[in-house]
C-alpha cells in the first residue's frame, strides 16, 4: 500500500475540521467560530491503495501571520514535509481565501483547492464558475459541502490521482521577482514563496543561509515590506478571480436579521444572554435529578455483587477497593453524569447555531476597560464545560497579556464538575421543595452565582491589568459568522462522545485513586484517631474564622484531583464513619449537614467558596503547560484562593 | 468621512486605512482594502464595536479602529 501525507489548510471558520472528520472519521468537534482548531489534528485513514495521514491545521488567512497558532499552520506548511496540500476555501467569499491559496501554491507543488460550504453559497445565490477557476489556476477545484457530505468522493478521487503539478506561476511585482531569482540560484528550490519566507521571518532557517546571502537578504528585507507582498498577491488573486464569482443580489437571512436586531439592542441583547444562561442551567437541573438518583440505586445494586465477586481477596485489599474506590467512583459517575449529558449537548448547539461571537460582540466594550477584550467570554463560555479547556482555549486571544488575564481569572465560571455540589446545596437550603418551580428557583440562584462570577472576572481582570505584563494593544477583529443550522443529531452526538465523556472519564480517573487515598486516610489511626480526624482538627480554627469548618476546607483542598468528590468527601468527614456513606434523599443529606452545625450563611459561605478556590490539577496542569510559567501556575492558586477567603470572612462578618 | 460615522446599513467605499502596518496587515485579510465598499451592518448596544460587511464576509472592530478608516459614501 502507497504511504501518502496530506494537510488541510485555509481560513478559520470554513470547514476544514468537518472536512477532516468526514474523512478520517475522527470526532473532532466542529463550532461556529473562529479559532476551533488550536493545534495540529492528526488522522488517517485508507481510500482504495493509499493509506493517508491527515494533517488539520490551524486556520490561518496567510503565511506572513504571527500570532501563535496561525504560526503553527505557516510553520508547518513552510517546513514540514508532506505530499499534497487541501487548501479548503470558503465558496461565499471566495476572494478572503484567495491570499492563502496562492501563498501555497507559492511554496508547494501539489495543491488541492476545496470550495467548501458550497450549499450555503448556493442558498446566498452566489454562483461559482469552477471551470475558469480551474483554468486560471491550472490545479483541480472541488466543489464540497462537507456538513453534508457533498464531493467527498471526488476529493478523494483526486487526492489519490493527482497528476498535474501546479502550473500556475505567480508573477510578483519586480522587486520580488529580483530578490527571488537572486535568492533562489544555486539552490533546489524552485518555489518563490519560500524565498519570500526568508525575507519576512528572519528567524526562518538563519543557519543555513551563507553570509554574502544574508546581507543581501538584509539589502532586500529593507525595500520589501509585508504589505508589498500582500499586495502583491492580492494583485493576483484579482487577476485570477475576474468574472469568476458572481453575485446576485443577496438578501440577508431572514433569521440573520432578527437576532441581529435583537442582539444590537440595548433593552433585548443582555436580557436575552441573561436568559440563555438561565435556561441551560435550568434544562440540566430540571432533566438530570431523576437519572441521578436511578444510577445511584443501580451502582448501590451492584455494589454487594460485586463484593461477594471479588471476595476471594484479602479483606485489606477489599475493603479499600469497594469501599474506597468503588464507592467514590460511582458518586462522582451518578452525580456527574446526567448534567454533562444534558450540558454539553446544550451549549454545543448553541455554539454551532453560531451565538457564541454575538456575546463576544456584546460584552467587548466591558472588557477593553479592564484591559481584555470580548473573546474573553468566549474562553468563559468554555470554562463553564471545563476550566481546563477554557485554558488551553485562551490561545484564540490576541496578545499574551490578555492570554494571561483570562488565563488567570477562567477559574471563576464554575465548572460541570461544580454544578452539582452547588445544585445540590441550593435544592438543600434554599429551594423548598423540589417542585417544578423549585428547579426554577434553583436555576435562578445558579445563575446569580454565575453572575456573580462574571462580576468577580470583571473585578480581578481590572485589578491584574495594572500588574501583569506591558501594555500591548492589538486590534480586535470579530468575525461574526451566519447562523447556521446546526445538525441536531450529529452535534448531540459529537458533544456527549468527545466532551461529556471526555470529561468524565477524566474525572472517573482522578477520583478511584483519591476514593483509596481518602480510604486510608480515614482507616489509618493513630492514637484512635484517624489521619482524616487529625487533619480536620487542623483546619478547624481557620475554617470557623471564615464561617466554614475543618471539615469544608479539608474536603476542598482532598477535592484537588477532581471537586466532584467534595460532597462525598465532606459527607464521610460529619459521617465520622470510615467509609463513605450514600445517602437517601436530599433531606438525609440536609439532616447530617445540619447536625454539623449548618446554617443558610454556611451554604451561602460554601458556594462563594466553591466559585472562588483553587482550580483542579488538571486546570494546573493545563496552565503550566499553557503559560510556560510556574509563577503564573502558583498564582492562579493562590489568587482566586485568597478572594474566595476574604469574601466568605467578609459574609461571615457582616452577618 | 470616518468609517465609524456610516448609519446602519449605509454604503460606502474606502479611500484611506491610517493604522500601523500590524493592523493594516489584519484588516487587510478581512478584505478591508482601499477601494473595497463596505457596509455598516449593526452597532453594539454599548456603541462599539460596530459591524461591517465586506463582499460575503461580517466582521466587528472597535470604534477607535474605525474611526482611522476614511471613506466615501
Amino acid at each position: 500500500m502507497k504511504k501518502r501525507k496530506a494537510c488541510l489548510i485555509g481560513n478559520p471558520n470554513v470547514g476544514k475540521s468537518s472536512i477532516f472528520n468526514s474523512l478520517t472519521g475522527s470526532l473532532q468537534h466542529t463550532g461556529n467560530w473562529t479559532g476551533k482548531t488550536v493545534s495540529n489534528e492528526v488522522g488517517e485513514f485508507v481510500y482504495q491503495d493509499t493509506l493517508w495521514e491527515l494533517v488539520d491545521l490551524p486556520g490561518t488567512y496567510s503565511l506572513m501571520c504571527e500570532s501563535a497558532e496561525e504560526k503553527i499552520a505557516s510553520d508547518y506548511v513552510l517546513g514540514e514535509d508532506y505530499d499534497l496540500a487541501i487548501v479548503v476555501a470558503d465558496a461565499t467569499n471566495l476572494e478572503r481565501s484567495m491570499e492563502i491559496l496562492l501563498e501555497v501554491m507559492d511554496v508547494q507543488e501539489e495543491v488541492l483547492v476545496c470550495l467548501n460550504l458550497m450549499d450555503e453559497a448556493r442558498k446566498r445565490n452566489i454562483l461559482i464558475d469552477k471551470e475558469l477557476l480551474e483554468k486560471r489556476l491550472g490545479i483541480p477545484v472541488i466543489l464540497t459541502s462537507a456538513k453534508e457530505g457533498v464531493g467527498l468522493e471526488e476529493l478523494l478521487e483526486q487526492m489519490n490521482h493527482y497528476s498535474c503539478k501546479n502550473p500556475f506561476s505567480i508573477s510578483h511585482k519586480p522587486v520580488i521577482e529580483r530578490f527571488c531569482t537572486f535568492f533562489l540560484k544555486d539552490t533546489s528550490i524552485i518555489k518563490k514563496g519560500k524565498a519570500i519566507k526568508y525575507l519576512i521571518d528572519s528567524e526562518w532557517g538563519k543557519e543555513e543561509i551563507s553570509l554574502e546571502k544574508k546581507k543581501v537578504l538584509s539589502f532586500y528585507q529593507k525595500m520589501i515590506s509585508k504589505a508589498m507582498i500582500r499586495e502583491s498577491y492580492h494583485e493576483n488573486a484579482l487577476k485570477v478571480l475576474e468574472d469568476v464569482i458572481e453575485r446576485k443580489e443577496e438578501r440577508e437571512k431572514k433569521e440573520d436579521k432578527i437576532w441581529n436586531t435583537l442582539f444590537s439592542n440595548r433593552w433585548t441583547s443582555f436580557p436575552i444572554m441573561l436568559l440563555l444562561l438561565f435556561g441551560i442551567l435550568w434544562l440540566t437541573i430540571y432533566f438530570s435529578n431523576i437519572p441521578s438518583s436511578m444510577l445511584f440505586d443501580f451502582f448501590e445494586f451492584l455494589e454487594e455483587p460485586l463484593y461477594s465477586l471479588l471476595s476471594f481477596l484479602p479483606e485489606f485489599l477489599l475493603n479499600p477497593l469497594i469501599y474506597g474506590g468503588y464507592r467514590t467512583l460511582y458518586w462522582v459517575v451518578s452525580v456527574m453524569l446526567p448534567p454533562m449529558l444534558i450540558f454539553f449537548p446544550l451549549f454545543s448547539l448553541l455554539e454551532d447555531y453560531g451565538l457564541l461571537p454575538r456575546i463576544a460582540f456584546n460584552l467587548d466594550q466591558p472588557f477593553a476597560k479592564c484591559g481584555s477584550c470580548g473573546k474573553q467570554s468566549l474562553t468563559m463560555c468554555m470554562g463553564l464545560g471545563c476550566n481546563a479547556v477554557g485554558v488551553t482555549g485562551t490561545r484564540i486571544m490576541e496578545s499574551k497579556k490578555m492570554r494571561i488575564l483570562s488565563i488567570l481569572t477562567n477559574v471563576f465560571m464554575p465548572c460541570n464538575g461544580r454544578f452539582p455540589a452547588m445544585i445540590a446545596i441550593i435544592g438543600m437550603f434554599f429551594v423548598q421543595n423540589a417542585s417544578f418551580l423549585g428547579s426554577l428557583y434553583s436555576a435562578f440562584i445558579l445563575s446569580l452565582v454565575i453572575v456573580l462570577g462574571i462580576h468577580l472576572t470583571f473585578l480581578v481582570t481590572y485589578f491584574l491589568n495594572f500588574f501583569i505584563l506591558k501594555n500591548e494593544k492589538p486590534i480586535f477583529i470579530l468575525e461574526l459568522p451566519s447562523f447556521r443550522k446546526p445538525k441536531i443529531f450529529k452535534t448531540i452526538y459529537f458533544s456527549i462522545k468527545e466532551k461529556a465523556l471526555h470529561v468524565l472519564k477524566r474525572a472517573m480517573i482522578v477520583s478511584f485513586p483519591a476514593g483509596l487515598l481518602i480510604y486510608f486516610l480515614a482507616n489509618v489511626t493513630i492514637h484512635d484517631f484517624s489521619i482524616l480526624t487529625y487533619l480536620r482538627n487542623f483546619f478547624e480554627p481557620f475554617g470557623l474564622f471564615i464561617g466554614l469548618d475543618g471539615a469544608i476546607l479539608l474536603a476542598f483542598l482532598l477535592g484537588l484531583p477532581a471537586n466532584e468528590i467534595v460532597i462525598p468527601i465532606l459527607l464521610l468527614l460529619y459521617s465520622g464513619g470510615s467509609v463513605l456513606t450514600s445517602y437517601e434523599s436530599l433531606d438525609s443529606l440536609k439532616q447530617v449537614f445540619l447536625l454539623n452545625h449548618w446554617t443558610i450563611l454556611t451554604a451561602l459561605n460554601f458556594l462563594i467558596f466553591s466559585l472562588c478556590h483553587f482550580p483542579c490539577a488538571t486546570t494546573l496542569l493545563t496552565i503550566k503547560k499553557e503559560t510556560h510559567s510556574w509563577f503564573y501556575t502558583i498564582l492562579a492558586f493562590v489568587l482566586p484562593t485568597f478572594i474566595g477567603v476574604c469574601l466568605c470572612f467578609l459574609m461571615n462578618l457582616l452577618f | 468621512m470616518k468609517c465609524s460615522e456610516l448609519k446602519i446599513g449605509e454604503k460606502a467605499r474606502i479611500v484611506a486605512i491610517h493604522l500601523d502596518e500590524q493592523k493594516q496587515a489584519k484588516l487587510f485579510h478581512l478584505g478591508v482594502i482601499c477601494g473595497e465598499e463596505i457596509l455598516c451592518k449593526f452597532v453594539s448596544p454599548l456603541h462599539s464595536p460596530i459591524a461591517y460587511q465586506i463582499k460575503g464576509c461580517v466582521f466587528a472592530i472597535r470604534k477607535e479602529d474605525a474611526d482611522s478608516i476614511e471613506v466615501t459614501i
